[in-house]
């Protein structure tokens, strides 16, 4: 009886919890689930910059910077074959590492980094954004194998103006990931978007 | 370390990851990431399907790269702690890295095959899609909304795909990895 009374009084907790509790955040069924991936981002963005400088002489960590939220992933169950070689035009061997899933860092030369913020015509409170760069990029596949390449980039787009983009040196890069967010910051409930 | 990996020894990616890449990960000479989309297209499927009653088993399919990882510091998302004896209590979780993945809604894919100079075909196809995204905590959400995508395909006639069953797709990126994990990195 007891139990039964124990039961049925969760029971009636839980259907009152139902109308307070909001309904766009996630249920737990299965948080217990091992996760599909695991990603280190303060070692990724460490070792793509320090590739980056053994690859190209006459540049060091304080010449580089990284713009937030720029690495990308890219998950292919193609083989990810080594290129060509652009300066020798060597062939690899075709039968060597192939990756299912490759990281790309492009890592911003500090001195040929030209950043314009104007305000976007006919749109109040919205900035056009832009930035033209060299660029190391870096990608680190799946299996170890590193390659950079020197570049040039270009990026630019109209966003509010209080919502610019984020760029800052390599250890501030890596302390993004490290350290623990201020807790004020914004929550998320998920699936923002829905299109990559 | 990668040599002693034996393809298909292991299914339960908790253990792999637990045994073989956490230590692999804490080590500055080793990769920074492993990712097991034939594990995400998985479990996202099972999530997606458990979430949307009015889903039938088979009306998903899977596009040949289903899945899409994004990180960002300071990324945080929110979820409901159950309690058997007070209110669910919201927690926010970081999850810089999250993977999402798409699944294509059958009975809304058209396909439109173009055949070449060359002799090869091309498909263009289009369709509304499904999805759900996994955090670094291993949780699932799925999507109750859907989404428009499209893509195309090139290749022999005979052969090609716009689009394969969610098992092939868990069956090719299974393949994909075990062919990375027992390929010696020669390069190095």
């Amino acid at each position: 009886m007891m139990i039964k009374m124990k039961t049925c009084s969760v029971a009636v907790a839980l259907v009152l919890c139902q109308f307070v509790s909001t309904q766009s955040v996630a249920t737990p069924d299965n948080q217990h689930s091992a996760p599909s991936f695991i990603i280190d981002m303060a070692a990724l963005i460490e070792k793509g910059a320090a590739k980056a400088i053994r690859d190209h002489s006459g540049l060091g960590m304080d010449d580089l910077l990284l713009e937030h939220g720029t690495v990308r992933f890219w998950c292919s169950a193609k083989a990810n074959w080594r290129f060509v070689d652009v300066y020798s035009l060597e062939v690899p061997d075709q039968s060597g590492p192939s990756a299912l899933c490759e990281a790309k860092i492009q890592l911003i030369i500090k001195d040929t980094l030209n950043h314009e913020v104007k305000p976007a015509a006919g749109a109040p409170g919205y900035c056009y954004d832009t930035i033209d760069f060299e660029s190391i990029d870096v990608t680190i596949y799946g299996n170890g194998f590193m390659e950079s390449s020197r570049g040039k980039a270009h990026s630019g787009g109209t966003n509010s103006c209080n919502d610019q983009r984020e760029i800052s040196g390599i250890p501030e890069a890596i302390a993004k990931y490290t350290s623990k967010p201020a807790a004020e910051n914004e929550a998320d409930t998920g699936l923002d978007g829905l299109a990559p | 370390m990668r040599n002693h990996i034996r393809p298909r020894a292991y299914r339960s990616l908790g253990t792999f990851l637990l045994v073989y890449i956490l230590p692999v990960c804490s080590s500055s000479s080793e990769v920074p990431f492993f990712i097991d989309t034939a594990d995400l297209i998985q479990k996202s499927a099972k999530e997606i399907y458990r979430k949307n009653v009015d889903l039938e088993p088979g009306d998903l399919v899977s596009t040949l790269d289903p899945v899409w990882i994004s990180c960002k510091a300071g990324r945080q998302r929110t979820f409901t702690v159950p309690s058997e004896t007070q209110c669910p209590a919201q927690q926010k979780i970081q999850t810089p890295c999250i993977a999402k993945v798409n699944f294509p809604i059958r009975t809304t894919i058209s396909t439109d095959v173009t055949v070449l100079s060359d002799g090869q075909c091309e498909i263009n196809f289009s369709y509304d899609f499904t999805s759900s995204e996994q955090w670094e905590n291993g949780y699932i959400q799925a999507s109750l909304n859907k989404g428009s995508g499209s893509g195309s395909v090139r290749g022999d006639c005979a052969k090609i795909k716009a689009y394969v069953e969610i098992e092939e797709a868990v069956q090719i990126h299974e393949s994909a990895l075990n062919r990375q994990i027992s390929t010696p990195n020669i390069y190095e």
